[in-house]
């Protein structure tokens, strides 16, 4: 596992490469591993980890990355906009490319991530081959609503003292809610992007084969997945059991790393399903 | 201010970023320890503000993963995880040393991070500031009645009623049980907490070698740490806690989830790196 940073001098990323371990399967697959928002992020980080050491072990070389600010990258958490951070995907991929020589590039992407992952695939010199999309953001103003919604959610689950300042200043309107979700910062651009966001602004991703994984049937996403068959785009559909708690705090005792994902994941970057 | 990647450790395992200052550093180094199973960047991307801030006063800052937390694998030959941690922590003031020279550290851990760099603190006479956030608490008998009369008042009147039968039940039961001494100094979580005496000593131990010990407590540990003076009651008459600065911040939750609870907290770390760093000024 190599950490590191890339990227122009004013907006470096971090980065951390695992090459693929088994000789025979050098040359095969590259997997980019893209985070979604926030709290999301601290709670896919084990998921991500592991499944990157599985993959790696299976001979595909694994790139994780941080955007800008986010993560270990610099940059303050106000800082942090869809936009700048679709391009930062598409720099990863471009790192990736110039560390591993497989000729076969699949991209993985989670909640905000995924969506980051359509815009992404439109702007790369190389698109990927496979785009993997679990339960991308579609709708953002439904996205910023539900982060108010569980920020405040956790707010109340996290204390036990009585009586205590944040409840006063909550019930008071002293916490300006609007530019916090569940622990981050979302600054102006990052709201703005959001509230634009809606299923008819994505484009159809490139690349040869796009997996989405629900847990459950979203019509919208549904629909999606019709109108990128119909501009010609191979879109395979895989419901997923397990319903990931996306934004839970750390200190409950949900799974950070369920084994069906795992196995669903794995063989949907390996080619297998 | 720099970032640097690093791995670290034997088996190069041990995954971290150095924050480094702009200029000579501090002579003191500062480690952001894991919180429970969150990796190197905290919870709420707190240490990597933590890390910045502390860079901004002068001090090398290094954020890492233990062994078996986030991006760190175990080493080949793994101790348990307590031993492994502080095995873990010395490897890192060894990296911090032997690349900014300096020779005394500040340790900053919430919860099992807490924990861990007590541990720490303990075994290496390198550390010269500890700063515990929800760490190990001992309840007294006024945090009892804190915490029963907050009960009590949360409840509505049918749960009162029930509350109260249920108590005459119990009574009625086992009239003549009465609680003891020892059930009155239980600590909190049992099973690697030290005992109320082991706690005094250790802490002791670190005032007579001049170490700076900050112990936070959040809104969120209620049921553990319940006024402000709890330390001070649980350890009345123990010359240590001259040294010890016990802070109770009911409005920041053990998660640090509200951004002005995490503007509070890098103050307070910032505050107590300075005293740490004059403390182990005036010693050298």
């Amino acid at each position: 596992m190599t950490p590191f940073f890339f990227g122009a001098e004013d907006r470096q990323l971090f980065g951390l490469f695992q090459s693929g371990e088994r000789a025979s399967n050098r040359g095969g697959t590259a997997a980019l591993l893209c985070n979604p928002f926030g709290q999301e992020t601290v709670r896919t980080h084990r998921m991500y980890r592991v499944l990157a050491d599985r993959l790696a072990r299976s001979g595909v070389d694994v790139l994780r990355f941080d955007y800008h600010a986010t993560g270990d990258s610099p940059g303050e958490d106000e800082d942090g906009e869809p936009e700048g951070w679709t391009a930062d995907l598409a720099l990863a991929h471009t790192e990736l490319l110039s560390r591993s020589k497989a000729p076969r590039v699949v991209w993985l992407g989670v909640r905000l991530g995924a969506t980051l992952a359509i815009k992404a695939s439109i702007i790369v010199e190389r698109a990927p081959d496979t785009l993997i999309l679990w339960e991308p953001i579609v709708e953002g103003r439904g996205y910023l609503r539900e982060l108010a919604d569980r920020h405040v959610q956790t707010l109340k689950s996290s204390f036990n003292a009585p009586a205590h300042l944040w409840a006063r200043r909550l019930e008071s309107g002293a916490l300006n809610l609007g530019r916090e979700g569940v622990g981050f910062e979302l600054g102006d651009a990052l709201r703005s992007q959001l509230a634009a966001l809606t299923a008819g602004s994505l484009p159809r991703p490139r690349g040869h084969r796009c997996d989405l994984v629900e847990h459950s049937d979203r019509p919208i996403v549904a629909a999606l997945a019709q109108a990128w068959r119909n501009e010609g785009l191979d879109v395979h559909e895989t419901v997923l059991e397990h319903d990931f708690d996306w934004l839970a705090a750390e200190a409950l005792n949900t799974a950070l790393v369920p084994t069906e994902a795992i196995q669903l994941l794995s063989q949907l970057v390996m080619g297998d399903k | 201010m720099r970032e640097i990647a690093l791995s670290m450790g034997p088996d190069q395992n041990l995954i971290g970023i150095v924050t480094e200052p702009d200029g000579s550093p501090q002579p003191l180094g500062m480690i952001l320890l894991n919180a429970g199973v969150v990796h190197r960047i905290g919870p709420h991307r707190t240490s990597v503000k933590i890390a910045r801030y502390l860079a901004r006063q002068g001090f090398a800052t290094l954020r890492f993963d233990i062994s078996g937390v986030g991006d760190s694998r175990p080493p080949h030959d793994a101790l348990p995880s307590r031993q492994q941690a502080v095995q873990d922590i010395k490897i890192s003031m060894d990296y911090l040393q032997s690349k900014y020279g300096v020779t005394r550290f500040g340790l900053y851990g919430i919860c099992a991070g807490a924990m861990n760099g007590y541990a720490a603190a303990l075994a290496d006479e390198r550390v010269a500031g500890l700063f515990m956030f929800d760490g190990y608490a001992f309840s007294t008998r006024k945090a009892r009645r804190i915490r029963l009369a907050a009960r009590w008042r949360a409840r509505s009147v049918r749960q009162t009623l029930e509350a109260l039968k249920a108590r005459i039940r119990r009574f009625a039961s086992a009239p003549f049980k009465v609680r003891t001494e020892a059930e009155s100094v239980v600590p909190v979580a049992p099973s690697s907490h030290p005992t109320k005496e082991r706690f005094a000593a250790d802490l002791q131990a670190l005032a007579d070698r001049g170490a700076r010990v900050v112990s936070l407590y959040s809104g969120s540990v209620f049921d553990e740490y319940s006024y402000a003076e709890q330390m001070n009651d649980a350890f009345k008459g123990h010359s240590f806690l001259a040294q010890l600065r016990c802070l109770y911040q009911p409005d920041v939750d053990h998660l640090v989830t509200p951004l002005d609870a995490q503007r509070q907290l890098i103050a307070m770390i910032g505050e107590w790196a300075q005293t740490a760093l004059v403390a182990g000024a005036a010693r050298s």
